[in-house]
């Protein structure tokens, strides 16, 4: 499966599209949606599929010495790795935002703090969820998937930010800085962490189901 | 070396229907059958890019279905031309592609590249239908494989690639322990380099047959239109009437000595033909 990512990696993906992580450092941008440089990443592999089917890769990969399986575990480590490379860059970026940002607090959405960064894995995790298994019923047609990944992750986002704000007793726990409720953020962070990896680990399991036997 | 059993595949329209046929060692296999008969869908079965409703697949004794990784290093598969990574230089598919194969050999690609001219350093898009037929060939040459198939190589060359193709495909099978399935319209082909030919019709092997043998167990005759009596025409694969009289195809042993039509010996393409016209038949 590495050499198959390798492959991948290197055939579809131009290296201008390793761009795309750079824009989780929206983040440092004072009272803006943060969620929506972490939504980029959509784009990102919108662009790889693109790539992908114009390259009519998986038909080539078919032909390789790989199990079927691969081809699917392969876009699945794409996927994972556009998003958590999005998600390094704007973690990197979160200690320099709070600098920068004047008021402290973001007016606009989730502060970047753990919690944001909990949201954002459990809005990318249901994204995969939606999206991986449904592409691989064809391996190849992407644009309602796409859309439909895309209002996953926007209401999920939305379901999960609306308490916070609107909730006083939520909003000083989760969102902001406040030391004392730091286990509160973290807890929120381990769990968007462990959707993620259930979501994908998921995704990648009934796309392989979906893949064995489409026609190439 | 390769041996196909009972593939089926249905679509909604269009059955592949108990595909059969054995590729010996140190042989080559040609593959013919009007266009949607169902050769491509016949290798993409083999390859498990269609996946098959039933039937088995085996590679020097090894079931594809439960060794496909190790099948498919043993296989090497050219699509006819090659139309991925239309952006990409060949040095970069090369450096991408060759980590999958253990023996994958270097020295044997840049013979290839030497022999067919490719420049490594050339985009696929920037290649003639012929430069990427070569590249595909050069791809699947190089990682010492036991099967070569290959769909159509043949189209898009001109007569002089084709016929230095055909060289190239005697030196693989040379040493007696590789072979070559390749599918093709060009009987031509055939005629030059072919051990066996295979006629898929309908998505049903029609003809499964040593070259020589195929040739030498059917003549073409001809005669006046007054004839062609109901007799001869239950004896005969198939005809075509004329002005003046007719032509067939008939199998060596139904010819009788009282027969008074003229006989010649039939091209491939004949047979082709005359079996295509008459569906069914026993080679």
């Amino acid at each position: 499966m590495i050499k198959l990512l390798n492959k991948d990696l290197k055939l579809n993906m131009p290296k201008p599209l390793y761009l795309f992580a750079l824009l989780g450092a929206m983040i440092i941008i004072p009272n803006y949606p943060y969620i929506v440089g972490t939504g980029y990443t959509i784009m990102h592999i919108m662009l790889y599929l693109q790539f992908s089917n114009e390259n009519r890769s998986q038909e080539f990969s078919a032909m390789l010495p790989i199990r079927r399986h691969d081809i699917v575990s392969s876009t699945t480590a794409v996927f994972a790795l556009c998003q958590l490379m999005n998600l390094a860059v704007s973690a990197a970026c979160a200690y320099p935002s709070r600098l920068i940002n004047p008021n402290v607090y973001n007016f606009v959405g989730l502060d970047a703090n753990l919690t944001f960064f909990g949201v954002a894995f459990a809005c990318l995790g249901l994204f995969n969820l939606v999206v991986i298994p449904r592409y691989f019923k064809t391996g190849y047609k992407y644009g309602v998937t796409l859309i439909l990944g895309l209002l996953t992750f926007v209401a999920f986002y939305l379901i999960c930010e609306l308490p916070i704000q609107l909730i006083p007793t939520l909003t000083v726990a989760l969102d902001g800085y406040d030391a004392a409720y730091v286990w509160a953020r973290l807890t929120v962070l381990l769990g968007g962490v462990i959707i993620y990896c259930l979501a994908t680990y998921s995704a990648n399991r009934i796309a392989i189901k979906k893949f064995e036997r489409v026609n190439l | 070396m390769l041996q196909v059993e009972n593939l089926c595949k249905a679509f909604d329209t269009f059955l592949l229907d108990g595909v059969s046929f054995t590729v010996p060692s140190g042989a080559i296999v040609g593959f013919i059958g009007q266009n949607g008969a169902g050769k491509t869908t016949t290798l993409k079965c083999i390859m498990r890019s269609v996946f098959p409703d039933s039937g088995r697949v085996t590679v020097d004794g090894k079931d594809m279905g439960e060794n496909e990784t190790e099948c498919k290093k043993l296989i090497s598969f050219s699509s006819g031309t090659f139309e991925y990574y239309r952006n990409k230089k060949l040095r970069e598919i090369v450096a991408a592609v060759k980590p999958f194969y253990d023996n994958w050999s270097d020295g044997d690609f840049n013979r290839y590249c030497d022999r067919f001219n490719l420049d490594v350093n050339k985009r696929v898009k920037e290649l003639s239908a012929g430069m990427k037929v070569k590249f595909s060939l050069a791809l699947a040459m190089s990682h010492n494989a036991k099967v070569f198939i290959f769909d159509e190589p043949t189209s898009g060359l001109d007569p002089i690639a084709r016929d230095e193709l055909l060289d190239v495909f005697r030196d693989i099978v040379e040493d007696g322990d590789k072979s070559i399935l390749f599918s093709t319209h060009i009987t031509a082909d055939l005629e030059k380099c072919a051990d066996y030919v295979l006629f898929i019709k309908d998505g049903q092997i029609i003809v499964d047959s040593e070259k020589d043998a195929l040739l030498d167990n059917y003549a073409l005759i001809k005669g006046g239109a007054d004839e062609l009596t109901d007799e001869l025409t239950r004896r005969l694969i198939a005809y075509k009437q004329h002005q003046f009289g007719y032509v067939a195809l008939i199998a060596r042993s139904k010819i009788r000595s009282t027969d008074k039509f003229v006989t010649e010996k039939p091209t491939l393409d004949d047979i082709m033909v005359y079996f295509n016209k008459r569906g069914q038949a026993q080679a």
